[in-house]
């Protein structure tokens, strides 16, 4: 999926950024375009936020922008030489090759990523900085979720009861 | 409905007492140190996610609730939310929370109207808001909550029915300014 294409370069993004210094006053411009460069990936104005943010925290200079834009580009041409810009579509080794430009460059600059089933969590000296989540662009589940654990314990005595009553009355017969 | 019917009150009694054990009560650790730039509406430094920097306080319906950096499964456990791909209180742009519709969080929320208030308590500053829309909407429709900069709003959202049986897929949401 294309969203997954803009957690990984999202997750490229912050990592660069960690080593570099900026103009805070350019975190909201360099979010922008980098908002731009990635919306037609999946990239949400959520995700811009959190670019924006981790810009304010860590300044970068124009020039080492330059290093993430072009860290971005890498796999953006990837994906096109695969001729999609759907990343479940690309090959197995394809996909590792994004995957080890993230862990890379999290390496070199000391930050460690976690990559759980549907996210990405991005630690930083040991604190956890931001997850970075494949959202499948839904609003967060917020429902009672013991319903479903309950309603099925219940079903189930009730049919196994009713079902008890059935044979009693029939073996009474 | 048989089984609500037959089972309702039994129900209500069990998942109060499992959320009541649920929500576990975290202190705000090193947010305390957390400052606002009122000049540039950016906070100088952000709390850890997952860690609690606030709380959420709803007068008309009884909710005084910790407010947590981020929106895991694991943080909606412990009380409200906030999604980190919105701003912050006091930074002048959309703000979005999110809590489950159980009893000790977001029940009620039906019984909230127009102009009732909201405030958010943070480490760094206090701030109150006042209802002004709300709405049911499709949990895909994340565009019923609009990230911008131009105006400070709160948008806060709950599963919507509240009393769901089994997959709720809409959202509850109050829109304050």
């Amino acid at each position: 999926m294309k969203k997954k294409l803009a957690i990984w370069l999202l997750v490229v993004f912050f990592i660069v950024i960690f080593s570099v210094t900026v103009n805070a006053e350019s975190a909201e411009v360099l979010s922008n375009k980098l908002y731009n460069k990635l919306a037609p990936y999946g990239m949400t104005n959520n995700d811009r936020v959190k670019v924006e943010r981790y810009l304010e925290q860590y300044p970068v200079t124009d020039e080492e922008a330059d290093v993430v834009f072009s860290m971005a580009d890498q796999m953006v041409e990837l994906m096109n030489k695969a001729g999609t810009n759907d990343i479940s579509k690309i090959s197995n080794e394809e996909k590792q090759k994004v995957k080890d430009i993230a862990i890379e460059a999290a390496s070199t600059v000391g930050a460690t990523l976690v990559f759980k089933p549907s996210w990405v969590e991005i630690y930083r000296d040991g604190k956890l900085v931001e997850s970075v989540k494949y959202s499948n662009g839904k609003l967060v589940y917020t429902g009672n979720n013991i319903n479903f654990a309950l309603i099925t314990v219940v079903l189930v005595v009730v049919v196994l009861t009713l079902t008890l009553i059935l044979k009693k009355k029939k073996a009474n017969k | 409905m048989l089984i609500k019917l037959f089972f309702g009150q039994q129900i209500n009694e069990v998942v109060l007492l499992i959320n009541k054990f649920a929500i576990v009560d975290k202190s705000i650790s090193d947010n305390t140190k957390i400052v606002i730039n009122e000049n540039r509406k950016v906070l100088e430094s952000y709390p850890e996610y997952g860690t609690q920097y606030a709380t959420i306080k709803i007068p008309k319906i009884d909710i005084n609730l910790p407010v947590y950096f981020g929106d895991t499964l694991e943080i909606l456990k412990n009380g409200v939310g906030h999604s980190s791909g919105s701003y912050f209180p006091g930074e002048g742009g959309s703000i979005i929370y999110m809590g489950h519709n159980s009893k000790k969080i977001f029940r009620n929320f039906s019984k909230l109207e127009i102009g009732d208030e909201i405030y958010i308590s943070t480490t760094y500053g206090e701030y109150s808001y006042i209802i002004y829309d709300m709405q049911i909407v499709n949990e895909t429709d994340v565009e019923k909550l609009p990230i911008q900069k131009e105006e400070e709003i709160l948008m806060v959202y709950t599963c919507y029915p509240f009393e769901n049986i089994g997959y709720a897929n809409q959202r509850y949401v109050v829109y304050a300014k």
